[in-house]
């Protein structure tokens, strides 16, 4: 089997729209998301390259000014070629490290070398729109300002398929310490959510970036040739030879393009031979390690005793924390303000920020204002809406138990509550300190969050009750990719509108602002008790077997 | 005891019921093995008795208690194998267990059975380490340990003895006869007719969704009108039987 008919058939096999997907999808009569999920991603795409045009030529324009013409194309190779390693690392480690495959690649008569080269041809096409993505808006932008050589097509067709090589293969390395140590390979979980923490990262910063010399590049304006971006830039063209051979390339170095080419090659044979000798080792050492903590593991006396609420309630962390695509999603969606914050504070000029303040404070409901938006925050969740879905097959475990669907409601409930208490708690001190909140809204701003927790948990957990999600083979299908996912997130909204409504309507009628909010936050109670009760009839049901178990 | 009464169901989207009509009892005290071929409705009939699916019609009556009037009494006296084994992989083989003694509301004093039951089926070794670094048949042996900890009246296994190595799968038939001798009811799916053929008191063989044949295998022997007949050899005619004539 050559490492062609290898990669095509691990992309038939598992790749993201195989024709098993599309039959799987179809039976489900879910194949109406496919297209939805493309229209999805070519906005996404189509915005992204909005903002790369503006900047880009921003960038030119700087290029130009400083001498150096190889600027703009410098700076996309390289924020291409850092996505690029920043995302091949937990996909490498997913993909080849940790892949449920692997035990059977290695059974068959097949070098390592080959099973490496197919694994990075498998990765080397998810990660070539993402570079192209970044690499085509430039030259677009390029060629608007200049005038090139026929033979320009020549770098640019080879810049466009081999750039992606060098992080890819850099990243891939990478991942092949990281699991290779043992200590890492054991805390996958760790690794992962970091590689995803590194990723938001850089997507905050890329987008601040983007924004701002989106704004410079509409307006015409050049950019400062001693700024210090500038500044920096330049220096990384001398620092980073092999990013400056492949923007030169473009440019009509034909020196460059050369150099360009051996050295991705050369680096690439490298990677896939040093990792080829080393995959096997990293393997066997996860056996190993795996057969070690079994074996060091032995002699721990027996747990105290749990009440079934308790035990639930803690079966709901180990649910969440099982993989790290759940736990990074908990994770962003408790602490959304303040990272909305951050991101705000870093992207938004400081001058903007103080109008937006100034106008709220020129509003007599700046509080009902800040209840509705604290509330928004709180009901962009999908914690309670996949909270079945995320259970995957383990979910016939828990029929078989002699517990009510009350109580693992209850359970449920309990865990929402200690996901998201602490964050409105937060959320409110964040606001009440940065908008000098009067002290008075705090009577409706904390039962109201508290109702409203409530109420988006009933409301958003009887949609899973329904129909919950449990033969997904890849984590993002029980959460992002779940419909139950979007059902909850309308009703969430819904509700934060009739809710608006409510209190902006008592406001307009006369009624003062805190009593306003008052009475918002004490109807939110009885929303949520009843919400609460009918779930708690369809927990009862779906507990008493009514699902079809896969 | 197990009781089931007229019952049927058919999924959606399916045409054919996956078990039609299906009636059968078991007694304290009884072994009774439940045969048939892959798609023949055992494990069907296995999720209706443990209210994993509610039959479309008929009654399931276990212990004494309507499965779905009282369906938190019935897993109370439940002990369950599914056939392949569902855990909560983050958590490790000890936690897990202590999670089922904690959900069948075992008493502190009673729990002391976890490490002996762990040592009798060899995983006193591996019990702190988390279940997803068990293997197959490790899992298999946390399953029945979980049905075995809070000593339920009655015991609903659906292919037990599958991965389990030759000692842990003695252990088990072992298990299962001492149960039986204490007067509680065990009722098991398998592929294997020679275990079936040892520990059984009864057999049933299911097909198309269909009771074919029930009963001690001396009486099937006598049905079918062979002295010497494996259950194996009886189970292929009876099987191939139905099978022609669908």
């Amino acid at each position: 089997m050559t490492w062609l008919q290898l990669t095509k058939a691990q992309a038939a096999g598992a790749g993201l729209v195989s024709r098993g997907y599309l039959k799987e999808l179809s039976s489900q009569d879910r194949l109406w998301l496919l297209p939805m999920a493309l229209a999805g991603a070519a906005v996404g795409a189509g915005s992204v390259v909005f903002m790369l045009l503006g900047s880009y030529r921003s960038l030119m324009t700087a290029g130009l000014a400083t001498g150096y013409p190889e600027f703009l194309f410098f700076n996309a190779l390289l924020v291409s070629g850092l996505f690029i390693f920043i995302l091949s690392i937990p996909s490498a480690l997913a993909k080849v490290y940790h892949s449920r495959d692997a035990d059977l690649l290695f059974s068959l008569p097949l070098p390592p070398g080959r099973i490496v080269l197919s694994k990075t041809a498998l990765l080397y096409g998810a990660f070539l729109p993402l570079h192209l993505l970044f690499f085509l808006p430039a030259v677009y932008v390029y060629l608007e300002a200049v005038t090139p050589e026929p033979s320009f097509i020549l770098p640019v067709i080879l810049q466009s398929l081999i750039a992606p090589l060098a992080p890819l293969v850099l990243g891939m390395t990478g991942a092949s310490f990281l699991s290779g140590g043992s200590g890492l390979s054991r805390h996958r979980v760790l690794v992962e959510v970091s590689g995803m923490a590194m990723l938001t990262a850089a997507l905050v910063a890329f987008q601040s970036i983007l924004s701002r010399r989106m704004m410079a590049g509409m307006q015409g304006l050049a950019l400062d040739p001693e700024s210090l971006f500038i500044r920096l830039t330049t220096a990384s063209l001398k620092a980073l030879p092999p990013l400056a051979w492949g923007a030169r390339s473009l440019t009509g170095n034909l020196a460059s393009l050369a150099l360009s080419a051996v050295f991705t090659t050369a680096l690439t044979v490298v990677g896939i031979r040093f990792q080829s000798g080393r995959i096997s080792t990293v393997l066997i050492r996860h056996r190993e390690a795996a057969f070690k903590t079994k074996r060091r593991s032995g002699g721990r006396k027996a747990f105290k005793p749990r009440s079934p609420l308790k035990t639930l309630f803690f079966r709901e962390w180990s649910v969440l924390s099982s993989t790290s695509t759940f736990l990074f999603e908990a994770a962003g969606e408790a602490l959304i303000l303040p990272l909305m914050l951050v991101i705000f504070s870093v992207m938004i000029p400081r001058e903007i920020l103080t109008l937006v303040k100034d106008s709220l404070d020129g509003l007599g409901f700046k509080g009902l204002i800040i209840f509705d938006l604290l509330l928004a925050f709180l009901s962009i969740n999908t914690i309670s809406s996949t909270s079945l879905s995320r259970e995957g097959p383990s979910f016939a475990l828990a029929l078989t138990l002699p517990l009510s669907g009350r109580q693992q409601l209850r359970a449920k409930l309990l865990f929402h509550l200690a996901v998201f208490l602490p964050s409105l708690v937060t959320d409110i001190v964040i606001l009440t300190v940065l908008l000098n909140l009067p002290i008075s809204t705090l009577i409706y701003l904390f039962p109201g969050g508290f109702a409203a927790l409530i109420l988006n948990f009933a409301l958003t957990i009887s949609v899973d009750l329904k129909n919950p999600m449990l033969t997904w083979t890849n984590p993002q299908q029980a959460m992002k990719q779940n419909l139950n996912t979007l059902t909850g997130l309308g009703l969430s909204v819904a509700t934060l509108i009739l809710t608006a409504g409510i209190g902006l309507g008592f406001y307009f009628s006369g009624f003062s602002e805190t009593i306003s909010g008052l009475i918002t936050a004490l109807i939110l109670f009885p929303a949520a008790f009843l919400f609460l009760k009918r779930a708690q009839r369809l927990a009862d049901r779906t507990y008493s077997g009514v699902i079809e178990l896969p | 005891m197990i009781e089931l009464k007229g019952v049927s169901k058919t999924y959606r989207n399916a045409g054919k019921p996956a078990v039609d009509n299906l009636t059968l009892q078991v007694r304290p005290g009884e072994i009774y093995g439940f045969l048939g071929p892959n798609g023949a409705g055992k494990t069907t009939t296995i999720k209706m008795m443990i209210g994993l699916l509610t039959p479309d019609a008929g009654s399931v009556t276990v212990a004494g208690l309507d499965l779905r009037q009282d369906p938190l009494a019935v897993k109370a006296r439940l002990g369950f194998v599914p056939d392949s084994p569902v855990l909560y992989q983050r958590m490790s083989g000890r936690r897990f267990l202590s999670f089922i003694a904690d959900a069948f509301s075992v008493p502190a004093t009673e729990r002391g059975g976890m490490d002996t039951l762990a040592g009798e089926f060899g995983l006193s070794e591996v019990l702190d380490a988390p279940l997803s670094s068990y293997s197959h048949g490790m899992k298999q042996k946390v399953s029945i340990v979980a049905a075995l900890l809070h000593r339920p009246e009655v015991y609903i296994l659906d292919e037990p003895i599958q991965g389990l190595d030759p000692h842990a799968a003695f252990v088990l038939k072992e298990k299962l006869k001492k149960l039986c001798e204490e007067g509680k009811t065990v009722f098991f799916s398998t592929h294997i007719m020679e275990v079936a053929e040892r520990l059984c008191h009864r057999v049933g063989i299911i097909n198309h969704g269909h009771l074919i044949a029930e009963g001690p295998l001396s009486d099937l022997r006598i049905a079918a009108g062979t002295d010497d007949s494996t259950l194996e050899k009886l189970f292929l005619e009876l099987t191939d039987d139905m099978a022609a004539t669908h």
